[in-house]
Formats: structure tokens, sequence, C-alpha cells
């Protein structure tokens, strides 16, 4: 659960993207600070967990890296369903990857609404002169779709934490206005759909929810 | 099935559960996988390699032709490694060429190449998808595991081997393309035969197999059996893993796409898929099938069968031995598992699980959880096909029979 009301809060975030933009280089850049020019493909989703403190506050984030292979493109839901926040990963020198982020905007979007903070990633800022998407056509896209975009290189280590920072930081903000919204509409509960899942929470019952209060 | 009848014999050239040894290897799998027809004789086979080279050449220089842009993987200037790598090849490359000016083209060579293009003439590719598939390859081929001592130093080259490959294998066959995974299943082929003719065909012959493996469905499809039979086995275990808002068994998706091959370490992720490949301990096997049809007639020609026998549980002929495989390993680690409380976990388990996995011990259950399955099917069928007692002894000899 996001549980935003104790002193930690557990969050799951995803990274979706086609293959080879970095998704896995940029989660262990992160969570072990690592990187390997020579990574091979992954083939099925791995989860990494990392902790931290912002302003106070625990943050448990459940990461969960995922395949970018389009033939089992299906197995996505599995992944990103009650997640806070999604990282759409592209690679700034493949135009088609930036394609592929769309594709993945739009389906997030349709399956979990607004709830969800998206964050869009252009990785291998070190391949800068080969870049093929432009930067402001990036970053006008991700406003559009209310999504932040972030600029990374996991190579060199540019961006990751920031990434990863502001995205807690406006998780544990969702959070917050999902509770207070909780606190005030007394007759419109909001389905909790969201965050880890430590406790079994009945997702069939989010699923009707979401089917029926269609607000 | 044809294909069936042609591999058959050959199975037991490779020990049920011992592989063979390296030194032996490439010239069994060309068999074992049906590059070489079983019933071919030593002086055919070089004349049908010959053909095959001929009909290989005629399929690269067909699709380089239609997208000349791909002949040569694109590089950014980061990889020095991969760079070398196009280096070394393109050495090789211009050698071979060079060896084969010298050479006399003798007219049986002509005449292949003639028969070659006259059955490649119509051939014609959806420009899209082939580029879309390239355009794939060329990010996977260089992160396909080039750790491994063949593609080292100078054998960095033959990963642009493994590239033409692909890159032929996907151009003629639209409907599997190309998908992750491919790669490491090629390069596979592609060390152990060290000939990227021969691993062309091998690789193809073993994709009419596997392909259904690289479609989202027939994965899926193979997810579902292993839960199934994880049921036959330790329903316990089954109800854990697929309650409590898990999804199934997504956490052995990469065990059954691959094969485990990445799970064990190498040279016995090697032996195991020449294990599995040679379907000494499979259900389909004919022997088994034959020994099933003669129960069958025994039932129905029993004069002291007088009512009809009610659906007894059949052997469930799709539980492959693969799938034996990844039971056992589930099974062993089953407090773990027991343990293990959501997907994450079970996502995490199977990640540590890598590289600590002890082949022989699991062949050993595996083979095991293979014969008490058959035995209790072979109970249930007797016990519900109410069956004369002599019957009883004879279906057991017949199964002992087959794998002995």
């Amino acid at each position: 659960m996001a549980s935003g009301g104790g002193r930690s809060s557990s969050f799951k975030v995803v990274l979706l993207g086609e293959g080879c933009v970095g998704k896995t280089s940029v989660v262990l850049r992160y969570c072990e600070n690592k990187f390997n020019d020579k990574h091979i493909t992954t083939l099925q989703a791995s989860f990494l967990t990392k902790k931290l403190n912002i302003t106070g506050k625990r943050v448990n984030l459940a990461i969960w890296d995922t395949a970018g292979q389009e033939r089992f493109h299906a197995l996505g839901p599995i992944y990103y369903r009650d997640s806070n926040g999604a990282i759409l990963v592209y690679d700034v020198t493949d135009e088609d990857s930036f394609l592929k982020v769309k594709n993945w905007v739009k389906e997030l979007r349709k399956m979990l609404g607004n709830d969800i903070c998206l964050c869009i990633v252009g990785n291998k800022i070190d391949l800068d002169k080969e870049r093929h998407v432009a930067e402001e056509e990036a970053e006008s896209y991700a406003e559009s779709v209310g999504a932040r975009h972030y600029h990374t290189s996991a190579k060199l280590n540019k961006g990751i934490e920031e990434l990863f920072l502001d995205l807690c930081k406006r998780m544990m903000e969702t959070a917050q206005a999902d509770e207070r919204l909780k606190g005030s509409g007394a007759g419109q509960s909001v389905p909790s759909r969201r965050g880890v899942q430590i406790v079994d929470d009945e997702p069939q019952a989010a699923a009707a929810g979401g089917c029926c209060s269609s607000g | 099935m044809k294909e069936a009848d042609d591999i058959s014999p050959y199975r037991y050239f490779v020990p049920p559960l011992g592989g063979v040894s390296p030194a032996e290897r490439g010239l069994v799998w060309r068999f074992l996988f049906g590059m070489y027809p079983c019933s071919s004789t030593a002086a055919e086979r070089p004349l049908l390699v010959q053909q095959m080279a001929v009909r290989y050449q005629v399929m690269k220089s067909k699709w380089r032709q239609s997208v000349p842009e791909a002949v040569r993987l694109r590089l950014n200037g980061t990889d020095a490694e991969l760079e070398e790598a196009v280096r070394y090849h393109e050495r090789r490359q211009a050698l071979l060429q060079a060896q084969e000016q010298r050479g006399e083209v003798s007219d049986r060579l002509a005449f292949l190449q003639l028969q070659a293009q006259v059955l490649f003439e119509r051939t014609t590719f959806d420009l899209n998808e082939l580029q879309e598939a390239i355009r794939i390859i060329d990010k996977d081929v260089p992160r396909t595991d080039r750790d491994l001592d063949y593609f080292l130093g100078e054998g960095s080259g033959n990963l642009l081997v493994l590239r033409d490959i692909l890159i032929t294998y996907a151009a003629f066959h639209p409907e599997v393309s190309y998908a992750q995974g491919m790669n490491d299943l090629c390069s596979r082929f592609l060390e152990v035969l060290d000939s990227e003719v021969d691993t062309f065909w091998s690789f193809s012959c073993c994709m009419e197999k596997f392909s259904k493996d690289f479609r989202a469905d027939g994965l899926h499809r193979k997810i579902e059996l292993a839960a199934a039979l994880l049921r036959e086995l330790d329903p316990q275990l089954h109800d854990h893993l697929v309650t409590e808002g898990k999804e199934s068994f997504t956490f052995c998706h990469r065990w059954l796409l691959l094969g485990f091959q990445r799970e064990f370490e190498h040279g016995d992720a090697l032996r195991l898929f020449e294990v599995l490949s040679c379907d000494h301990l499979e259900l389909i096997s004919q022997q088994v099938d034959r020994a099933r049809h003669r129960e069958r007639l025994a039932q129905t020609h029993s004069p002291a069968d007088t009512a009809p026998a009610p659906a007894p549980r059949a052997v469930n002929a799709a539980f492959t031995f693969e799938l034996f495989i990844c039971a056992t390993i589930l099974i062993d680690h089953r407090d773990a598992l027991l343990r293990c409380r959501d997907d994450g976990q079970l996502i995490q388990f199977t990640t540590r699980l890598q590289g600590t996995l002890d082949l022989d011990s699991i062949l050993r259950k595996a083979e095991e959880h293979f014969y008490n399955y058959c035995k209790r099917c072979a109970w249930d069928f007797m016990n519900g096909g109410c069956q004369p007692s002599g019957n009883k002894e004879d279906f057991f000899d017949q199964l002992r029979s087959l794998f002995f």
C-alpha cells in the first residue's frame, strides 16, 4: 500500500520502454551504483528495492525492471498493475524508442488513469552527438501528457539520483492528496488499488471499483 | 511424424541424462536437430552440406539486396570491442571470398547455385517488418553473452556471424521473425557447430519445435502447463503459488523461454539443452504412444471387458521433461517458496537461484518425478478402467522397458 499516513511509505515503480534503451542500467546504477557496458538482454522482469529518507520520512521503493521485448507486451499489465510511478525510458539516439514511449503513455493513462506518476526519461545523454530525439519535442510532449521529462546517463551516473528523488516526492504528494480525499469525502472512497501489495488486498475488488465509479 | 521418425534412433546416442562429450557434440547435434537426416550416408553428407551452403548464401544475398543499408551493422562509436569485432569479421570474410574466387566453380556447384536461385526467385520480403527485425537484432546481438570464450578476442567476429544468421532466419520466416532470446538460443548452436551454414540449418530445424515459445501465447501455454504439472506433483505448493493475487508462474518465464540457459553454469546449460532435445524421457515419444495404443487395444478386445470403462485419468503428454525439471526445481525449494508472499519475492527468489543449481541432482530428481507420475497415472488407469488383473503387470513391464 502507498501508506502515506505512517512514518514510512512504500511505493511501487515500474520501468518500461523498448529493448536496449538502458532500463536495467538505470536501475542498477540507482540501486547498486554499478554500470556494465556489456549487459545481456533482460528476458523477464526483475525486482530491486531501495530504501531512502526524504525530509525525515522513510521511503521503501520496490522497483520493477521489465523486459523490453515487444513480443511479450501482453505481460506488461502484470508488472505495471498497482504501480505508483512509471519510468518510461527511451534512448536519445533512437527515435523509434521515443515512439514506443508514447504508446506506453497511452496505455498507462488508459489503464491506470491519472493516479500514476509518469516520468519520461531520455537515457544515454553521453551520446549527445548522436542524438535523434529533439530535447524540446520530448519535453513539450511530456508536459502535454502530464508527465515530467528527465535526461539521464546511466553510464556517467548523470540525472539518475535526481530522477528517483523527484519521482518519490511526487508519489508522496499524490499519496497525501489521496489520503486527504479519503478523509474528506466519506461517500466516495478512493479504491485502494495502488502500492506494493504486501497485504492481501483482493485485486478483484479493485478492478470492480474501477469500472463502477467512473468519476 | 516424419521428424520423430528421423530423430528417434539417434536419441540413444545421447546418454540419457549425461549429455555427450564436448568433442563429439558438434557431430551429434547435426543429427540430433535434423540437419543431417538420420538415413544419410557418409558419402551423401558432404554433398548435402554443399547444397545447404549454396542455399544459405543465396538466401543471405537475397535479403542483402533488398535492404542494402543493413548489410553492415550500424555502429555509434561507443563500443570499441564491437568495432573491433566488425573488423575481425570483415577480414575473415575477405579471406573466404578470395579463397572462393581462386577455386574453380564445378558444374555441380553451378547447378546447385542455379537451383537455389530458382527456389528463392519468388521470395519477397515485407521490408518494414524486415527492417524492424534487423533493428532489434542489431540491438540484441551485442547483448548476447559475449563473455563466453567463443566470443572473446578474434572470436568477437562471431557476433557478426550470429547477426547474419538471425537476419536470414527472420527474413525467410516472417511468421516467426525475431524475438529476444533467439539470439541466446542461436549462439548456443554457433558455439557448438562453429559454422555459419550449419548453425543456420540446425537452428532453423530447432525452431520448428521452439518457435511457438517465442510467441506470447505459446509461452503462456507453456507456463500454464508448468503450473498444471506442479499441481499434479505438489498440490500444496501449487496452490500457494497461484493464489493470493500472484500472477501464476511468471517468475518461470526465463526458465521456460531458454531451457534454463541462464540458470546453470554454461557447460551444464549446454548439457541440459542436449538432454532436453534428445526427447529421451518424453511422454510423446513413439514408444510410449505405441505402448498406450497396445494397452487400449488390449482393453477393447478383452473378453472380460463387459461394462464400458469410465474415462481414466490419462497421462498428459503435454508435460515435457523440461516441465518436470521446472517442477523439480520448485519442489526442491518448496520451503523458501512457501515463504514468498508476493510476485516481487518470487522474482527475487528466481534471481537468487541463478548459478546455485546442481544439474545432476536436479536431473535425477526430475527423472524420479517423471516415473512416479507415469506410475501414478497407470494406477489410476488400472483402477478406473476395471481391468482384469493380468494386465497390470503387462503395463508396468511395458512402461519399464520403454526407458531402460
